[in-house]
């Protein structure tokens, strides 16, 4: 490669290593900022699809539909309320609506260990469902599934890592989502099992007994049979057209809500959001290009000599476009590098923080089409910020700039 | 054939006022192969403009320039940058090696435009003037006198057919002057190459035979256009 006009350029990039790495630095930001965009945004609304945990929709008390859905599925936001515990069974005697039911799972929640949700519910949720194809709850090692009728638990692998829980021991639940040192419970749960990682918001969770919420000391008698929602699996994605009128327009007093259209929708409130992100994106990567610009163009005006003597010793006109082209995109190629570096860091982050919120696994470094056309787009920008600094060099004047003269 | 062959050479600079000056009016000179000249002057009195005349640095306004038989002033901009990668060799006063590639690579540099870089004849060169241990030294690391030797090494990396040097011990000390210049001219025997110094340095002068007066050379007589 010594001799090659991409030779002279790297070597002048590393000669001017500083603002070499601050124009590649401004650039990589513009650019592991777009991929972390656009890839967090269409990641999260594909997993978070994907994360219904098997399920189609949810039936609860009358109320948001988002927020019973984030509140069955995603165990986010409070409980819009309760519904009568044999919902399920009078939902079965409907000759229409059973047939059109495949599961009916009931949960209930009211109560947190140290912040992670204590979710009541039956058996059947481990034994029978699948929370995707061919996939159901495994339980880790020598654990077991709790007991309906005893004070056991299951705890979800995110929140059995977070406290530090495992198979024997035991705890006191607290009273309500949210956790407050002094509403502590008398019962004692010990802990039978530990849920196999399902990256759904499963992980992220305890997993006790439905009458173990229902009972739990201090609720109260009048509610003890309620659950807060029945998660459904239908037997044909039609049934949604008889079931939604049944529940949302002629009942009163259920909310019937679709997992993946509320969470569309959920989505789409937030494509402001994403534009923001975009634009910042987009203005970020214009200062990057503006910069590459100035650096090469001041750095053409102290390199006058240098292209003086490279003339003199026989370079071309068109040699010297080149090497400062190979120059700019050089910058370019670096930045794409450290783009890369950036998106992962953010990616590691951002994917850290949903898992924390959600116990939703994100993979953000699977292929990506804006993995090819992000690093293009930056190699085209730094070719265009090189074509003014390269036209700088061509018109160069050797003679002028080869001082002194005799 | 002549190694270099010019007549009735002229060159003037546009002034502010749009009226011209002429700097440079040689009707005669020439070179054979294997000549070595030096030119003798006072500065600023346009020797390093009839230097960059005969490199195809600078463009004359009339007159002929014959290279090798080749004229060259008729010859687009870009065959009389392959001329002057292939076929000249130019020292400055200032020596102009690039700070930021080495001594080896300042050498292989003059030769990336001309026939192609040849590694081993680059570190011949440098053996020679006796830098095979400065190789991957800077520019800024070597002494004024080392830093010139670099720029003979890179003058004749290319086999030049002439070299061209331009006030080549303005910056060295009497010592350093004299083992320069015997150095550039075994250089030049050593290729077959022709040797032309422009100098104000009477000691320069005396390590030639065959000296030229700038000011019997170029006619100008400060006249405008």
């Amino acid at each position: 490669m010594k001799g090659t006009a991409l030779w002279i350029a790297l070597k002048s990039l590393r000669q001017h290593a500083l603002s070499t790495c601050i124009a590649a630095t401004s650039i990589a930001l513009a650019g592991g900022l777009l991929m972390a965009v656009w890839i967090l945004r269409s990641e999260a609304e594909n997993t978070f699809a994907r994360s219904t945990g098997g399920f189609d929709a949810v039936l609860g008390a009358r109320g948001s539909q988002l927020q019973l859905v984030l509140n069955s599925i995603f165990h986010l936001e409070a409980s819009p309320g309760t519904i009568p515990g044999d919902t399920a069974l009078l939902l079965r005697r409907n000759p229409m609506v059973g047939r059109a039911i495949g599961r009916a799972i009931p949960i209930a929640v009211g109560d947190n260990y140290k912040g992670y949700r204590l979710v009541g519910t039956v058996k059947e949720m481990f034994e029978e469902h699948e929370y995707a194809d061919g996939r159901k709850f495994k339980v880790l090692g020598r654990g077991a599934l709790f007991d309906d009728d005893q004070k056991q638990a299951l705890a979800g692998s995110f929140a059995a890592e977070k406290l530090g829980l495992k198979v024997g021991d035991t705890f006191q639940p607290y009273h309500g989502l949210t956790y407050v040192e002094e509403s502590q419970h008398e019962d004692l749960y010990t802990v039978t099992g530990i849920l196999e990682q399902s990256g759904t918001p499963a992980d992220k969770v305890i997993w006790i007994p439905l009458k173990g919420i229902q009972n739990m000391d201090g609720h109260r008698e009048e509610t003890r049979g309620d659950i807060s929602a029945l998660l459904i699996k239908l037997k044909s994605k039609t049934a949604v057209a008889m079931l939604d009128p049944m529940f949302n327009r002629q009942g009163k007093d259920y909310t019937f809500a679709q997992i993946i259209p509320v969470m569309s929708r959920f989505f789409q409130k937030f494509g402001w959001f994403e534009k923001v992100l975009e634009l910042v994106a987009y203005m970020v990567a214009l200062s990057a290009a503006g910069s590459i610009l100035a650096i090469l163009y001041n750095s053409m005006h102290e390199k006058r000599r240098e292209i003086a003597i490279l003339r003199s010793l026989g370079a071309r006109r068109g040699t010297l476009v080149m090497i400062v082209l190979f120059q700019s995109m050089g910058i370019a190629v670096a930045g794409i590098g450290l783009a890369f570096v950036f998106f992962s860091g953010v990616a590691l982050v951002a994917a850290g923080l949903v898992r924390n919120e959600t116990g939703v696994v994100l993979d953000l470094f699977t292929y990506h089409e804006v993995f090819i056309w992000v690093p293009i787009g930056m190699l085209l920008l730094g070719f265009f910020s090189g074509l003014i600094p390269a036209a700088k060099a061509y018109q160069t004047e050797v003679s002028r700039n080869l001082a002194p003269t005799t | 054939m002549a190694l270099l062959e010019i007549q009735n050479l002229e060159k003037n600079y546009p002034l502010p006022d749009s009226e011209c000056i002429k700097v440079l009016d040689v009707r005669d000179f020439k070179m054979e192969r294997g000549d070595k000249v030096v030119i003798h002057g006072e500065s600023g009195s346009g020797k390093t403009t009839f230097l960059h005349l005969i490199a195809g640095i600078l463009s004359a306004d009339s007159g002929s320039i014959k290279l090798g038989g080749k004229e060259l002033l008729n010859m687009p901009q870009s065959a009389r940058d392959r001329l002057r990668a292939t076929s000249i060799g130019y020292i400055f006063q200032t020596f102009n090696l690039l700070q930021g590639f080495t001594c080896l690579e300042n050498v292989l540099l003059g030769m990336s435009f001309g026939h192609g870089i040849d590694d081993a004849r680059a570190r011949q060169l440098l053996t020679v003037v006796g830098l095979e241990n400065r190789l991957n030294h800077y520019p800024r690391q070597l002494s004024v006198g080392q830093q010139q030797r670099v720029a003979l090494a890179r003058a004749l990396a290319n086999r030049p057919k002439l070299v061209l040097a331009d006030e080549p011990t303005g910056n060295l000390d009497p010592a350093n002057s004299r083992a320069a210049i015997e150095l550039l001219q075994e250089l030049c025997d050593a290729d077959g190459a022709g040797l032309l110094v422009v100098s104000h340095d009477m000691k320069v002068m005396d390590s030639f035979s065959s000296k030229v007066s700038w000011a019997k050379l170029n006619r100008v007589t400060g006249e405008m256009k």
